[in-house]
């Protein structure tokens, strides 16, 4: 029985061998790609039939008398059984196929058997087209895989042969004969043919799955990471969130250690060597810079390239993804491995992916900041617009002054006019030329200061050559506005102003000083960081301007709020002079 | 250890466990564990319940009777084939509308106190740790006989997959194996009848003549009288195993895992023409044993004609027949002590300790806990009862769980379903009743002391658990609520996605 087995093993080798290669040519995949019609039937059939064919010439003979094998046939004779390997091919296509393939497959080899002859002829012929439609029924009862697990096609591909066992004690001639064949032959084929089912579906499934399943697994993977992500950068800045991002992607992704900077230095470092890497550090390796300037993925194959300090390292590899928004670079995450062997074009992809997905993340979440803070400064426009209050005081104060001063009136009119049209046009923008918005303040401050005549004093300083530079719209005037409700009003002594625009270099820095009351101290933390509550008026007005400064200019805009030695406070922030064309992506990009 | 039949072996047993495993990962919940979160279609738990309810008793053990007795051993057959019947018309539809994991629910449904429940539980219980014990020591007994192996070997490693299947696989894994049992023994049955028919060139009528020349009974065989003597025992007996598979949890849960009425009657259907099928093709197998096995060989193997069966196959098949026939008993044999340990797993984790003991205060996991625990503190315990059981008569217990079953449960359910004026107190009767009159019966029956010549305690025990149902409800108070209440839960449109998952 042994010796049999062993035989057969040999054999059914050949008939796999010829499996692996045919399942290496591109075209046989496709075969299985296509929708069941009867054409695609008949074409699978034949296929399979003529590899059916071949399966079974690579069979051996087995004399019924004596029970002895002969290796090579031509013909059968009448006293000789036939044992091919035919059945494994047509469960294979029953299996790969659906029933149908199966049945015709069988059909296929089973005349061919019955024209060769042979004492089971009957019994061969008959099992083939079983076979088919039995593995293939039972292959779709028990899984809905394209390709069936190899642990399933051997139980299946158990039973035909088992099947086949019972024809041929049903229909050899000679019973007793039938007998001594079958308890020879039964264990010996039912093993090989389930053992080579399962290789069979192994090869292919091989062939077949594995560039789709990683594929599938690294997207999968992706996406789950991309999900958990989510909460972690949505609510505020990468900075804040970078060790929870790092945990998480520690945890995720299969790798040694995981680092996450900002342009300069280190936010965080996870996993081995973080008894070294720490925090802070500015960044050492070329290869980030490189990243960090290019936009590009950098990979570091060797310790040189990683350089760090530490000759124990544990970290020897290590993939630089950077990190945009709205496409300016932020960041880098850094994954690190201990084998150079550990990156493969799976890893260098799923870093890709994972970066680009971050990116879109943190750049959707800022623009739908953006989108909001848009919709504060429209209402709040709109609010200047019909603010009643301003209008009332500002008509009683035309009134006033078209009794004593026509022409102070008319200039006053004026102003308003201005002022209106200047709300009307910021809305719509996302910046505008600070000549503009100096038109907007200083129809404002007109208004006011011809209504608190004696009280108000504005100053403005203001260096040449700034008129054309880009500043989001509404900014400075509400800055103005603030001093005017908050800083001066309810004094006793008379209130000053200072709008100082000055220019550095690249930069135009600009300040609002009050004499006021100065901003009170839980309040200085909290300015421009989170709305306050509005004790009168929007108490949101300060932290939507940061925002829209942040989220326009770049966080190198934001407000400074300070307190000035003797009285009042100072609100102050600075533009770049050049870089007009990124704002208007950053512009683009918020509109988005 | 022939190397053939260890093979076949193996091959049952590591099929069985990969499927346990597959369904391991998807027992998750409770809903998942106990029902299989509903999943299985009509025709599936149709196989399923074949399953469960061809024992290796009805395989090996019918077609023993039917070549040793004729018309008598079909006659066996036909009882458990009309026993689905009653169950598809009576209680299938009840069933799947009220319960939820367990009998005890059902009851519940109509008579929602704590006593109730723990009654019906621990009947239950009962009926399934009675009916398990015999069946595995039967199996343990038929393992030694097909293997050589010592018994107690055989019962434990029968005890430990069964046990295994039910705390990994739950409902599911239990489901599959009898799915795939039924599958082998419809398919291994098949090609059996018709090895054995070409064997005398496909000519029944000759077979069936070989037969009677073969048979000790001569032109008798074909008549009834062979085996019962007696028309009361066959009567009673016939009733028993009609009415009794009405009360066996192990088959009424099999109800609770699809997804709506039509299927659970669709699988009663398509389960009793499995079963109507089965006993056809032994009633084959049985004659073609008495023709083409000598008479003196199959008496001198078994006397109970357990093993008529393989014999056959022997003869017409040789060794790898053989081989294919006792791998097809021991997953028959596998499969109906999995869901009968499923059984009473799902009634004392579900009943007693989740409803009773916890007061439901208790959340999934830590049930699932609980269920998996108890089931293999089950399988322990009947593993280590039936091995001491080597030398007892397990016939005895077999007639004691069928009569039980039948003078509680199924009282109990039809009662509970059908009679409006039926209450609480009439429950508790019916229960009683049929318990006492029943297992009274067995122990001084011909199976027991024999006081009372009369195997099968139906006849009386049936009856008298009716009676004593009717009795107590006319003394106890009239509570016409309960039935309308039931009738709403019934038929207000159960929720056919479950809302666990």
């Amino acid at each position: 029985m042994i010796d049999l087995t062993i035989v057969l093993f040999e054999r059914i080798s050949l008939l796999l061998l010829a499996a692996f290669m045919l399942a290496q040519i591109p075209g046989f995949r496709s075969l299985l790609d296509r929708d069941i019609t009867l054409d695609t039937v008949i074409y699978l059939a034949l296929v399979f039939g003529s590899i059916g064919i071949l399966g079974i010439h690579i069979g051996v003979l087995i004399h019924i008398d004596t029970i002895e094998l002969e290796s090579r046939f031509t013909e059968v004779s009448s006293n000789e059984v036939l044992i091919g390997f035919s059945m494994v091919v047509v469960m294979i296509a029953g299996l790969l196929g659906g029933p149908y393939v199966g049945f015709g497959t069988g059909i296929i080899t089973g005349i061919y058997l019955a024209f060769i002859g042979g004492d089971a002829w009957i019994a061969n012929s008959f099992i083939h087209p079983l076979a088919g439609l039995m593995t293939g029924w039972t292959g779709r009862f028990f899984s809905d895989e394209r390709v069936i697990a190899p642990g399933k096609a051997l139980f299946i591909g158990m039973f035909p042969p088992i099947l086949h066992m019972g024809l041929l004690l049903m229909f050899i001639p000679d019973q007793e004969k039938g007998i001594e064949l079958v308890n020879t032959i039964g264990i010996p084929l039912v093993i090989t043919n389930a053992v080579a089912l399962a290789i069979f579906t192994m090869v292919i499934r091989a062939a077949l799955n594995e560039t789709e399943r990683e594929a599938a697994i690294e997207t999968n993977r992706a996406l789950s990471i991309a999900e958990k992500a989510l909460p972690i950068l949505q609510d505020a800045s990468l900075i804040s969130n970078a060790d929870k991002l790092a945990k998480l992607l520690y945890e995720e992704l299969d790798v040694a250690a995981i680092a996450i900077t900002d342009k300069q230095k280190v936010l965080t470092h996870v996993g081995l060597g973080d008894d070294h890497h720490r925090l802070g550090e500015p960044l050492k390796m070329k290869l980030s810079h490189k990243a960090l300037a290019t936009g590009d993925i950098q990979l570091a194959y060797d310790r040189e390239e990683i350089r760090c300090r530490v000759h124990t390292c544990p970290l020897k590899t290590a993939i630089m993804i950077p990190i945009y928004r709205s496409g300016e670079i932020i960041g880098l995450i850094n994954l690190y491995f201990r084998h150079s062997q550990q990156i493969r074009a799976v890893e260098v992809e799923l870093a890709k992916g994972l970066g680009t997905i971050i990116s879109n993340q943190i750049s959707g979440f800022e623009a739908e900041r953006m989108k909001e803070l848009l919709k504060e400064a429209e209402i709040r426009n709109l609010q200047a617009q019909i603010n009643p209050h301003f209008l009332f005081n500002t008509f009683n104060l035309l009134h006033s002054l078209l009794r004593v001063n026509q022409e102070k009136a008319r200039h006053i009119l004026i102003q308003l006019s201005h002022y209106m049209r200047a709300n009307l046009t910021i809305a719509s923008k996302s910046l505008i030329p600070l000549k503009d918005e100096l038109l907007h303040v200083n129809a404002y401050v007109e208004i006011v200061t011809a209504r608190f005549m004696d009280q108000l004093v504005i100053h403005k300083e203001i260096d040449l050559g700034v008129e054309d530079v880009l500043i989001p719209p509404a900014t400075l005037q509400p800055l103005i506005e603030n001093c005017v409700q908050h800083g001066v009003k309810d004094q006793q002594r008379k209130g000053r102003i200072d709008l100082i625009i000055s220019r550095e270099g690249e930069w135009v820095f600009l300040e609002v000083r009050d004499n006021g009351k100065g901003f009170s101290d839980d309040l200085l933390t909290l300015l421009g960081a989170e709305p306050v509550e509005p004790s009168n008026g929007n108490g949101t007005a300060l932290y939507n301007i940061n925002e829209r400064l942040k989220g326009v200019c770049g966080v190198a805009s934001q407000l400074h709020f300070s307190n000035l030695p003797v009285n009042g406070s100072s609100v102050s922030f600075k533009i770049l002079v050049s870089t007009k064309e990124r704002n208007e992506d950053a512009g683009d990009d918020c509109r988005g | 250890m022939n190397v053939t039949y260890f093979i076949f072996f193996i091959v049952i047993v590591i099929g069985t466990l990969v499927i346990t495993h597959w369904a391991a990962e998807r027992s998750k919940t409770a809903h998942q564990f106990y029902v299989a979160a509903g999943s299985l279609s009509g025709m599936q738990n149709g196989m399923a319940i074949a399953g469960d309810f061809i024992s290796a008793a009805s395989f090996l053990g019918i077609t023993g009777l039917v070549a040793f007795y004729g018309y008598d051993g079909f006659l066996y057959a036909t009882g458990f084939l009309m026993s689905y019947v009653i169950l598809s018309l009576l209680i299938v539809e009840p069933i799947h509308r009220l319960g939820t994991y367990s009998v005890a629910d059902v009851i519940a449904a109509r008579f929602p106190s704590n006593k109730m429940r723990a009654v019906v539980a621990i009947s239950g219980i009962c009926i399934s740790v009675l009916y398990m014990i015999p069946q595995l020591v039967a199996s343990g007994l038929l393992i030694r006989l097909l293997l050589g192996v010592d018994f107690k070997i055989a019962v434990c490693v029968i005890g430990i997959l069964m046990t295994v299947y039910v705390v990994f696989g739950g409902m599911l894994a239990t489901s599959w194996v009898q799915i795939i049992k039924t599958v082998l023994l419809m398919g291994g049955t098949l090609l059996v009848v018709f090895i054995v028919l070409s064997w005398v060139e496909w000519d029944f009528v000759g077979l069936m003549n070989e037969a009677i020349q073969q048979s000790p009974y001569g032109t008798s065989y074909f008549q009834p009288g062979n085996l019962f003597k007696h028309p009361i025992e066959k009567v009673s007996l016939i009733l028993t195993l009609i009415l009794g598979t009405s009360g066996l949890p192990h088959i009424l849960l099999r109800f609770l895992t699809v997804k709506n009425t039509k299927q659970a009657r669709l699988s009663a259907m398509s389960a009793s023409w499995i079963i109507g099928l089965f006993y056809l093709m032994t009633l084959i197998l049985g004659i073609g044993t008495i023709a083409l096995v000598e008479s003196e060989v199959l008496l001198q193997a078994d006397a109970s004609g357990n093993l008529a069966a393989l014999l056959l196959a022997e003869v017409v098949g040789g060794d790898f027949l053989i081989a294919f026939v006792m791998a097809v008993a021991f997953a028959t044999i596998i499969a109906v002590v999995t869901g009968l340990v499923f059984a009473a797993t799902s009634s004392f984790a579900h009943d007693i300790y989740f409803y009773l003991w916890k007061q439901k205060r208790v959340d999934e996991k830590k049930q699932l806990q609980i269920a998996r625990m108890v089931a293999g503190m089950i399988g322990i315990l009947s593993i280590l009862i039936s091995m001491k059981m080597e030398t007892s008569n397990v016939a005895f217990l077999v007639s004691l769980t069928f009569a039980i079953a039948a003078s509680t449960l199924f009282p109990l359910l039809v009662l509970t379903f059908y009679w409006e004026r039926y209450n609480a107190v009439g429950a508790y009767t019916t229960i009683i009743t049929g318990f006492i009159v029943s297992l009274t019966l067995v122990v001084i029956g011909s199976e027991g002391y024999g006081l009372v010549q009369l195997a099968n305690p139906g006849i009386l025990s049936i009856p008298a658990s009716f009676a004593g149902g009717v009795i107590g409800t006319i003394t106890g108070k009239k509570d016409e609520h309960s039935y309308q209440h039931l009738l709403r839960k019934m038929y207000s449109e159960k929720q056919e996605a479950a809302p666990y998952d």
